[in-house]
């Protein structure tokens, strides 16, 4: 009676893993501690800052992570070496100053990315899904390598600090088709329809990949749309088709969430409202908005995704409502008459929607918290806990409003940013309703929603 | 169904259905009288006296699969034909072994279809 | 009227029954699939156990789609690892040749039978024969993705529509709107939709007739369908025999409905017609070559080793294996009987489960002092379903061999209500914040802000959970703490569960079955065992099986508390069952992932055992010690990473479970006890001289080893043809439905367990594919008698599932069960 032997290490992972996680954990605290001493260097946004730190930390958690997780892998070496070099791609490209350095980065993070769609090789499936990415890519790469030539010609510079400068400037004439090729280029990253079928199949992923996917690359097109923040703001209609494909991403996304009955393209439909919603607050310009929106959805979607595996549990049905029912519409009734007064008095600014989106929830979750059947002490514990969340996310949005500067001048009046959230309350209301009421949704529409980007073989 | 009458009582005239079987392919069974409607039936298990010559001998078995079960279900004529039809094809290829006959029972509506 | 109306003139359409009875039948294609919150052990191909177990490999592998062996490669990397070895391969080739004479027999120039066999075994290249495409027609993906949506226990917020009117209904009625229906079935299918039966059965006799199939043929047919989505089969036999009723309520499915839909389908044209497998190339050129002969024989005997299938040398290997460990642990049992040790009362007597994971660590503990140790099954014997405080559903405690029979609640121990109360409190406010969280992010308004808010805590709490798993576990513990002692089993609330014949019953049995020495000693530990694992959804395949896929803790307090009952004693005395007046009954749980003992109501063992108890603990800290020590060998790593994975989210193996099981030895401890068994042999306590009737060892037999039988199969299965038989690589799983996993995007919920329970990170197999071997203390004609008195014995061990050795205790000889229904000389 023999049992074979492993070798020992006293640490969990290979050497590539180990390099890789611990030289990701290098970077972020040795650039963190600079920027946080010395400040950013000379030209660098703290959007750049922020997106750059967000990567570099879910990439370190994510290698961290998979040095157990990806133990019995067989091809780690690979593994570990595109997701550094992913990392880094996407650092390269937030913080570049330069067009061209811009573009080859762009590019190189959506082949590393594909590449890891298609990790395990042997995988049919998994190397379709990789070709599905690479043709969403190809479109959108496309449209940025032009958007980005159109600008660099019209300004005489690769400098994108002079190009930006020169946005004001420019011709309608150049200014919106470059504004528009940016926002298709931000549209096949962020999986706004129609491409939102790369993200919806991507599960060949390993998990952490998805977790960095969804946390680290999927932000790009944000990034893409504030980072041009004067390119858009000279091409209103640029922002008006932002506008418009944000919101039908962002109900769109939520169907699919709703009727997905396995735990991983639930999560992707979540993030493809989520990427919806935050394009659509770069169009209505609320920059430190979106801003806080990629940070702290990237935190959110990489951590349920890494504990996705926590899923197993099959739940009774029906299960007790989770907010009493006065609750939900009390807190659009609110929210929509505390809209339409400050639009009254002038205050409709672009952060109007995420803003009221904002309290609404917090109404809600908190009228939930209290007005339901557990003891008094647990229904202080969670009020406490929802105000305590309530107030860090308004810290960290005050802190990146600071850090980002003013918003975009009005894209849209006061009364149709109302219009707009009316609309979110609405879909809100009504699917609260049909959930509360336990009726399933119209066949037609529940079929369309469950094959949203189904993975056909034969039709790719 | 025959109605007939007996120092007062009605009595209706329906079929009985026993059936023998390995304890493994107790499902098979349900799922015949299920198909035919069969509103209800009663099984006994560990006919062949396994396990029941005592309390303790019978907690001792571990397992509720070994063994011999016997179903009991009385219904119309029409329904308890349709299980023999299926049984007779099912012991084509396993163990088991039917009886039919005539019962008279008292309360009609215990015995009705399921819809 | 007293005859039934004739039945010889056939309906050329089969009733309802008919077909009721083939779709049961052909049902039985896959075993029931367990959801993974009490995942069991099954055999993947129990529908095949009527066959001679090559003979079942080969006809389920050609039904699935799966290898018949595992491929040469790993067997010699096994071969070379030392985990088989080459005298044994020998032995096994010249077994299967015939024997020694014909294995010897000159097959070519200054070669023999067996030198070719050899060769082929260990050097020829592995011919490759099997087209393995692991990707799913566009048929069994359609079905997959409504099976996924119509089975879902509660992930999707708004779920399929109609479900209330089955599973084939309610496909029926979306398909029109579902392209790939359209593009699947065409128009055919579409008008097939309007005219088909709208009752699975009529649907499913229509379309016997429509595909024309023959009398006889339609089990196959039916089969055929069966076996193209095992997992989600394999679901609906366990919704629909041994689910309590509950879980399918407001969403009914019998296999009529899935096999209604796949005849629609087929009818439409839309399910590809079976691949046949290709047949192995003949290595004579191969074998030739490697001799360096110029030509290749054309001698009988040379064709014969020549045209071996492959399958049949990965055959050859694991009979290798197996005689590896039949003769180590038969050589030891013989010797071992001649010598019975002399009896003394140890200080404490502790009962493990017979899981395989329990021997090294009774190994460990007896090394520590005076302490006997005993297996018996991890449920105790007790039939029993738990009402957990708190949850929503019971779970049942026992072997899916039986029914709950008796239903227990979980309430406060008396005089620790507060305790109770406390964790309730944080039990209720940690799921109204998972409700109000879960709702909030799924709220078209909603979803965003959640998001945000949440963010920040998220960052952390990743972070935390990466860096430092323990701290992060025991900051975890403060909202959400761990369900305490204080809660206990209730067996005397407003009406007893048990009445004190049952309990006596009970206590009798284990001591019966198991020959526990009477009396008993100062202390008696009851402990059952669970895994622990974070994160995981194999998380209930660590727990014991015995106990439905649940940690054990609990049967063991139960019967704990029934043996501290002076009224059970005083019964039990009066069938000269003598307890030990100074025994105390403890229980106890073995968590096998990281090696330490929990001990129950310790407040409730008096003071008269501090010191005894005070020893014992100590001694349960060192083996524990000791024998996580040993498995962190096992595992490649630090004895203090096994409890770090255990508390990380990221670790895809926190232990090796089940793998490696080979054995299941019955008899007393003292045969085994110098026998290091490497936690590979599950060990059932059995004293053949207090079981004059067999009826004893007939349950062991019956029941136990069943179950072992299946858990050896489901890892032997898994190892043979991960892909098929397993559930693949973890990291690429998806949870679905709360019920299981799928790879990927969909497709078919996942049978057997992943790769990285039973491989090596360098992708060796860690878990040897072979057959369980069953050691009996016994006097041979018992064992004879109890086999000959139970079909499913014979079976197995006549058939090959099981290979049987009996030690005689008089005579010390082993004879081992051969086909023909009898015991061999070995």
């Amino acid at each position: 009676m023999h049992s074979s032997h492993s070798p020992r290490s006293s640490q969990p992972g290979t050497l590539p893993g180990q390099l890789v996680a611990v030289s990701l954990w290098l970077v972020l605290a040795i650039e963190g501690a600079e920027v946080l001493l010395r400040g950013a260097p000379a030209g660098l946004p703290p959007l750049s800052i922020a997106i750059g730190a967000l990567t570099l930390f879910v990439a370190a958690v994510v290698a961290t992570f998979s040095l157990r997780y990806m133990r019995a892998d067989p091809h780690q070496g690979r593994y570990y070496a595109r997701l550094g070099l992913l990392a880094a791609s996407v650092l390269a490209f937030v913080t570049s100053q330069n067009l061209i350095v811009l573009g080859i980065a762009w590019l190189a993070s959506g082949v590393l990315l594909a590449a890891l769609i298609g990790h395990r090789s042997g995988w049919a499936e998994a190397q379709a899904s990789a070709r599905r990415t690479r043709r969403a890519f190809l479109i959108g790469d496309g449209a940025l390598v032009a958007g980005l030539a159109l600008l660099g010609w019209q300004a005489g510079s690769a400098d994108i600090a002079t190009v930006l400068a020169a946005t004001p400037a420019m011709p309608a004439t150049v200014a919106v088709p470059a504004a528009l090729l940016l926002l298709v280029a931000a549209a096949a990253r962020c999986a706004l329809p129609p491409f939102s079928g790369w993200l919806l199949s991507s599960m060949t992923a390993p998990t952490p990949v998805s977790a960095l996917m969804h946390a680290g690359l999927v932000n790009a097109g944000g990034f893409l749309l504030i980072r041009f923040a004067p390119l858009f703001e000279a091409a209103p209609a640029a922002r008006l088709a932002a506008l418009i494909v944000g919101l039908v991403a962002a109900i769109h996304g939520v169907g699919i969430m709703m009727v997905r009955p396995d735990v991983k393209r639930a999560l992707a439909g979540s993030t493809v409202s989520q990427m919806g919603f935050m394009i659509m607050s770069c169009g209505l310009g609320a920059y430190a908005a979106a801003l806080w929106h990629i940070v702290a959805h990237g935190l959110f979607k990489a951590w349920l995704f890494l504990g996705s595996g926590s899923a197993v549990g099959m739940k009774p049905r029906p299960e007790g409502r989770e907010t009493a029912g006065f609750a939900i519409p009390a807190a659009a009734l609110v929210t929509l008459v505390l809209g339409g007064l400050l639009v009254l008095l002038g205050k409709g600014d672009a952060t109007l929607v995420p803003l009221l989106l904002g309290i609404a929830t917090a109404v809600a979750t908190l009228a939930g918290s209290i007005g339901s059947a557990a003891p008094a002490r647990a229904r202080v514990a969670l009020a406490g806990g929802v105000i305590a969340l309530v107030a860090l996310h308004a810290a960290g949005l005050a802190l990146i409003h600071r850090a980002v500067g003013p918003d975009a001048p009005a894209l849209v009046p006061g009364w149709a940013l109302v219009g707009l959230l009316a609309a979110f309350l609405g879909a809100w209301l009504w699917q609260q309703q049909r959930l509360n009421a336990r009726r399933a949704l119209p066949p037609q529409l529940y079929v369309h929603l469950i094959n949203a980007g189904a993975f056909r073989p034969a039709a790719n | 169904m025959t109605v007939a009458a007996s120092g007062g009582l009605v009595l209706h005239r329906l079929k009985k259905i026993e059936i023998v079987i390995h304890a493994e392919d107790r499902s098979l069974v349900e799922d015949l009288l299920a198909a035919a409607k069969v509103g209800g039936w009663t099984m006994i298990r560990d006919v062949a006296g396994l396990g029941h010559g005592g309390f303790h001998q019978g907690k001792t078995i571990f397992n509720d699969r070994s063994g011999l079960v016997m179903f009991v279900g009385v219904a119309e004529e029409q329904a308890i034909a349709e299980v023999a039809r299926g049984l007779a094809r099912l012991f084509e290829t396993r163990a088991g072994v039917t009886f039919l006959s005539d019962v008279e029972v008292m309360r009609s509506d215990y015995f009705a279809k399921v819809a | 009227m007293n005859m039934l109306s004739p039945m010889t003139a056939v309906d050329p359409i089969l009733s309802r029954t008919e077909v009721a009875g083939l779709v049961a039948l052909a049902a039985r294609t896959v075993p029931p699939l367990w959801p993974l919150e009490s995942a069991i052990a099954v055999n993947p191909l129990a529908g095949f156990e009527e066959l001679p177990f090559h003979e079942a490999v080969a006809a389920a592998a050609s039904r699935f789609g799966a290898r018949q062996a595992l491929p040469l490669a790993q067997w010699r990397a096994l071969l070379k690892a030392g985990r088989v070895d080459e005298a044994a391969l020998r032995r096994a080739a010249i077994t299967r040749l015939g024997g020694l004479e014909t294995a010897f027999a000159n097959a070519g120039p200054d070669l023999t039978r067996v030198d070719l066999l050899m060769a082929r075994l260990m050097h020829l290249p592995e011919p490759q024969v099997e087209a393995h495409t692991t990707q799913p027609s566009p048929a069994a993906a359609f079905l997959a993705k409504w099976c996924t949506a119509f089975f879902d226990q509660g992930q999707a917020a708004s779920p399929m529509p109609d479900r209330e009117l089955g599973l084939y209904r309610a496909v029926l009625a979306l398909a029109p709107h579902d392209p790939d229906f359209r593009n699947l079935a065409g128009k055919a299918g579409r008008q097939l939709m309007l005219a088909v039966p709208r009752d699975p059965l009529e649907a499913i006799a229509e379309g016997l007739v429509a595909a024309e199939v023959e009398a006889g043929a339609e089990e196959a047919y039916l089969a055929r369908f069966v076996a193209q989505l095992p997992g989600w089969a394999g679901h609906i036999r366990w919704r629909t025999e041994n689910a309590d009723p509950e879980y399918a309520a407001g969403a009914p499915a019998t296999m009529a409905d899935l096999l209604a839909l796949w005849m629609l389908l087929d009818r439409a044209g839309a399910v590809p017609p079976p691949a046949q497998a290709a047949a192995a190339p003949d290595a004579g050129a191969d074998l030739a070559a490697h001799f360096g002969l110029a030509d290749v024989p054309w001698s009988k005997a040379f064709r014969e080793v020549s045209a071996i299938e492959p399958a049949v040398l990965g055959h050859i290997f694991m009979e290798a294996a197996e005689i590896n460990v039949r003769d180590a642990i038969s050589a030891h049992l013989q010797k071992a009987t001649l010598s019975p040790p002399q009896a003394a009362r140890p200080d404490a007597q502790v009962v493990f489960c017979i899981d395989v994971r329990s021997e090294p660590f009774r190994r460990a503990l007896e090394a520590q002092g005076n302490f006997a140790t005993l297996g018996y099954a991890g449920f105790f014997g007790l039939p029993i379903a738990l009402h957990r405080h708190g949850a929503a559903r019971r779970n049942r405690m026992l072997p899916v061999l039986l029914a709950p029979q008796y239903d227990v609640t979980e309430a406060p121990a008396p005089g620790r209500e507060a305790e109770a109360r406390a964790w309730a409190d944080a039990q209720a406010r940690a799921r109204r914040a998972a409700g109000l969280f879960g709702s909030a992010k799924q709220g078209a308004a909603t979803a965003f802000a959640t998001a945000e808010a949440t963010g920040p805590f998220a960052g952390l709490a990743m972070a935390a959970r990466t860096v430092a798993p323990r701290l992060a576990r025991r900051i975890a513990a403060a909202f959400a703490p761990p369900r305490p002692e204080a809660l206990a089993p209730q067996l005397h609330g407003e009406k007893p569960v048990f009445t004190l014949e049952e309990k006596a019953g009970y206590a009798a049995a284990m001591i019966r079955l198991t020959g526990l020495p009477l009396p008993t000693a100062r202390l008696v530990v009851l402990a059952g065992h669970g895994g622990c694992a974070v994160n995981n959804p194999y998380a209930a395949a660590l727990d014991c099986g015995a106990c439905g896929g649940h940690a054990g803790g609990t049967n063991a307090r139960i019967l704990a508390a029934i043996l501290n009952e002076g009224q059970v004693r005083a019964t039990l005395l009066e069938q000269g069952l003598a307890i030990a007046e100074d025994s105390v009954f403890i229980a106890a749980e073995h968590n096998t992932t990281t090696d330490e003992m929990t001990l129950f109501d310790r407040a409730s063992v008096p003071a008269s055992h501090a010191q005894d108890l005070a020893r014992l603990e100590a001694a349960l800290a060192k083996a524990g010690q000791a024998n996580r020590e040993r498995r962190a060998q096992l595992l490649g790593r630090t004895a203090d990473d096994l409890l770090t994975g255990a508390a990380h989210w990221g670790e895809v193996r926190p232990e090796w479970g089940l793998s490696g099981n080979a054995a299941f030895i019955v008899g007393e401890r003292w045969l085994t006890e110098d026998l290091d068994l490497d936690g590979r042999a599950f060990l059932h306590s059995y004293d053949w001289r207090q079981d004059e009737d067999g009826s004893a060892l007939t349950t062991i037999l019956t029941a136990p080893m069943v179950v072992a039988q299946w858990i050896n199969c489901q890892y032997l299965f898994s190892t043979l043809d991960n892909e098929r038989y397993g559930s693949g690589d973890k990291t690429t799983q998806n949870v679905v439905g709360g019920i299981g996993v799928v790879q990927g995007n969909g497709g078919d919920l996942k049978v057997g367990l992943p790769r990285q329970s039973l491989f090596h990170d360098d992708g060796t197999p860690f878990h040897v594919p072979q057959r369980l071997i069953t050691f009996v203390h016994a006097p041979i004609a018992r064992v004879e008698a109890v086999v000959a008195a139970n079909d499913i014995l014979g079976r197995l061990f006549g058939k090959g599932w099981v290979h049987l050795v009996v030690i005689d205790p008089e005579t010390g000889k082993a004879r081992q069960w051969r086909r023909d229904d009898e015991l061999a000389a070995n």
